[in-house]
């Protein structure tokens, strides 16, 4: 069996086969002898095209088959499994009652939420029609990991596109609870496998802020492109299909973290750069709408139903500011502001700090009206002065005169 | 009657205001230029090389000026501050020949220092902005909104049209209505009457 080491060099360098030619061999002959747990796998879809399964089942050699028999215990999946109805609905409520904690929840396919999830029944349980949002949190409460696959299933995706009516939503948003995001439209067989292989064989891989594992995400497509040397030299395709660098076409790898140039696709055959055609970012949380339009550098700017491409909304803003311009420098020929302030402006002005000065006639009403207030101020308290000593005498007779009662009195 | 010459611009501000147009007027261009590429045949590696390099320089020359301003405690000379909000309507009334006469608010008036702290705020996303840019690898393991990469080319490239629509204006008014000023950029001072 590969050491996680060995593993991690595997998929960082992107195997020049495919790696799940690579891993499942190695996966098989570790389950057969006992060194890893067959872990059971409930793979449920959500609101999807199924786009994630048939990218699953693109893997050459070994066969689809020999993952889901010898080496994941694959319950539940409404595509790849023989039972029907009442049948598959068992083995998915066995797994979740003998195996809590134990099994991998894969995810295909973005969370309906507009009215209670109606729009997505994805199995019918004693009878009753199951939603899939309530699924979803039925199924992940007990789940060991969570692995959403797919750009739908890890942030809405094409479904929670503009104007998004069924309120499609990515998993992560819905179950408030760790998640591994297994991003692409659809998601490469390389990295769920490759993920599902590092959670059976070593627990939970490294992720970036978006739960991405590094070991596919790790880097922008445009770091590794087959034709970045087209870039760096200018050499830019103007129509699909030439063969140079796709960045004028409006090509997301600069802004996509993706092993897609080393890992190409349909057992490393091709991929869309080399197929000369943009990349599209479908492994970004912004995809699709900060992607859009495809075919342009930047994503259009919605706001309240209104669309505007940047590139048209700078040159209205370039517009816009060179005729005010034009207006105000208008207005100053034909005010003669422009003139005076061209041919006088550096002549010498007032001081620019202007200090308050006040003239000597109104300097001395001022000190007049000052010491005016001061001989009043004075005259007040003279008087409050005898005022209070007044006081005093009258205080001081009264209290000879209640002396001489009360003498009087005692004798 | 007699002149004095007055220090508007001392010899700091001078410095950092000419390494700042000349840094910003190199990234505005360079950065237009990696936008859409289609004008003139110049090999990329370069032009990004000059915008990565003015980057760095426009980082040193940003802090080193708002440094100025901390310790010489004169930023409310340059930064819009509410009691601005006051002159804000003499100036709109002369700006928009409602009044002859052009008040006089000082080293700048509050429509500069607007624009100014405009400038200012956006450098400081900028800064961010365009370091996530350059370490895109490193970033997106910090915080999720990091991940948003084009999201974040966006912002900085409305940032620099903002720049680039601004600068006009800056230089028209400031050559139209206040040659001295312009002068005082250049030379440090002004010649005034003594009050």
């Amino acid at each position: 069996m590969l050491t996680r080491r060995e593993f991690l060099k595997l998929c960082a360098a992107g195997a020049s086969v495919s790696l799940v030619s690579v891993l499942l061999p190695d996966l098989a002959l570790a389950a057969k002898s006992g060194a890893i747990d067959k872990l059971p796998v409930i793979w449920i879809e959500l609101g999807s095209c199924t786009g994630d399964s048939i990218s699953l089942a693109n893997t050459m050699d070994p066969s689809q088959k020999k993952l889901f028999s010898e080496i994941i215990d694959l319950r539940y999946h409404w595509l790849h499994m023989a039972a029907q109805d009442g049948q598959s609905v068992k083995a998915l409520e066995d797994t979740v009652q003998r195996d809590k904690n134990r099994y991998i929840l894969v995810i295909e396919g973005s969370v309906v939420t507009a009215d209670q999830g109606k729009y997505n029944y994805i199995l019918q349980k004693n009878g009753s029609l199951k939603t899939g949002i309530d699924m979803l949190k039925y199924l992940a409460e007990h789940a060991r990991w969570v692995m959403p696959v797919g750009s739908c299933a890890t942030w809405g995706g094409p479904a929670a596109a503009y104007p998004n009516p069924a309120g499609c939503k990515g998993v992560a948003e819905v179950i408030h609870r760790p998640v591994i995001n297994v991003p692409g439209c659809p998601a490469h067989p390389d990295w769920t496998v490759g993920t599902l292989y590092h959670l059976i064989n070593y627990g939970e891989p490294e992720l970036d802020s978006a739960y991405r594992p590094k070991i596919f995400f790790g880097r922008t497509v445009h770091d590794r492109c087959t034709r970045r040397q087209y870039f760096e030299n200018g050499i830019f395709a103007r129509n699909p299909g030439e063969e140079s660098c796709m960045y004028l076409l409006g090509c997301k790898g600069p802004v996509t973290y993706a092993d897609c140039p080393v890992r190409q696709w349909n057992d490393h055959v091709n991929w869309p750069v080399e197929a000369s055609s943009p990349c599209i970012g479908c492994t970004s949380p912004e995809f699709p709408d900060g992607m859009m339009p495809y075919f342009k550098h930047l994503p259009d700017i919605r706001l309240h139903g209104a669309t505007a491409a940047p590139d048209r909304l700078a040159k209205a803003l370039g517009i816009g500011t060179a005729v005010g311009l034009g207006t105000h420098l208008a207005g100053n020929i034909f005010t003669g502001r422009i003139g005076k302030n061209l041919i006088s402006g550096t002549k010498p002005k007032a001081s620019i700090v202007t200090k308050k000065t006040y003239p000597a006639k109104e300097l001395e009403d001022k000190v007049d009206a000052l010491l005016e207030k001061f001989d009043n101020l004075e005259q007040e308290l003279t008087h409050a002065r005898q005022k209070s000593r007044n006081k005093k005498g009258l205080i001081a007779k009264a209290k000879q005169l209640l002396g001489k009662d009360s003498g009087e009195e005692t004798d | 009657m007699s002149l004095e010459k007055k220090l508007v611009q001392p010899l700091p501000v001078r410095i950092f205001h000419w390494l700042t147009a000349t840094i910003v007027f190199t990234l505005v261009l360079t950065g237009l230029y990696i936008n859409n590429p289609t004008f003139l045949d110049l090999p990329l590696w370069w032009v990004r090389k000059v915008h990565f390099y003015f980057s760095f320089l426009f980082i040193a020359n940003f802090t080193l000026y708002t440094y100025y301003y901390a310790i010489t405690r004169k930023y409310p000379e340059v930064l819009f501050m509410p009691g601005d909000i006051k002159k804000m309507p003499r100036l709109l009334a002369f700006e928009f020949f409602l009044e002859n006469t052009q008040p006089n608010f000082g080293r700048y008036n509050p429509g500069q220092k607007l624009l100014f702290t405009a400038w200012f705020l956006l450098a400081l996303v900028l800064i961010c902005d365009g370091l996530v840019l350059y370490f895109i690898n490193l970033a997106q393991n910090i915080f999720y909104p990091l991940a948003l990469v084009n999201t974040l080319r966006m912002i900085i490239y409305f940032g620099t049209v903002f720049f680039a629509i601004s600068i006009p204006v800056h230089i028209y008014l400031a050559v139209t209505s206040d040659p001295a000023k312009v002068q005082a950029m250049v030379t440090g001072y002004i010649e005034q009457n003594k009050p």
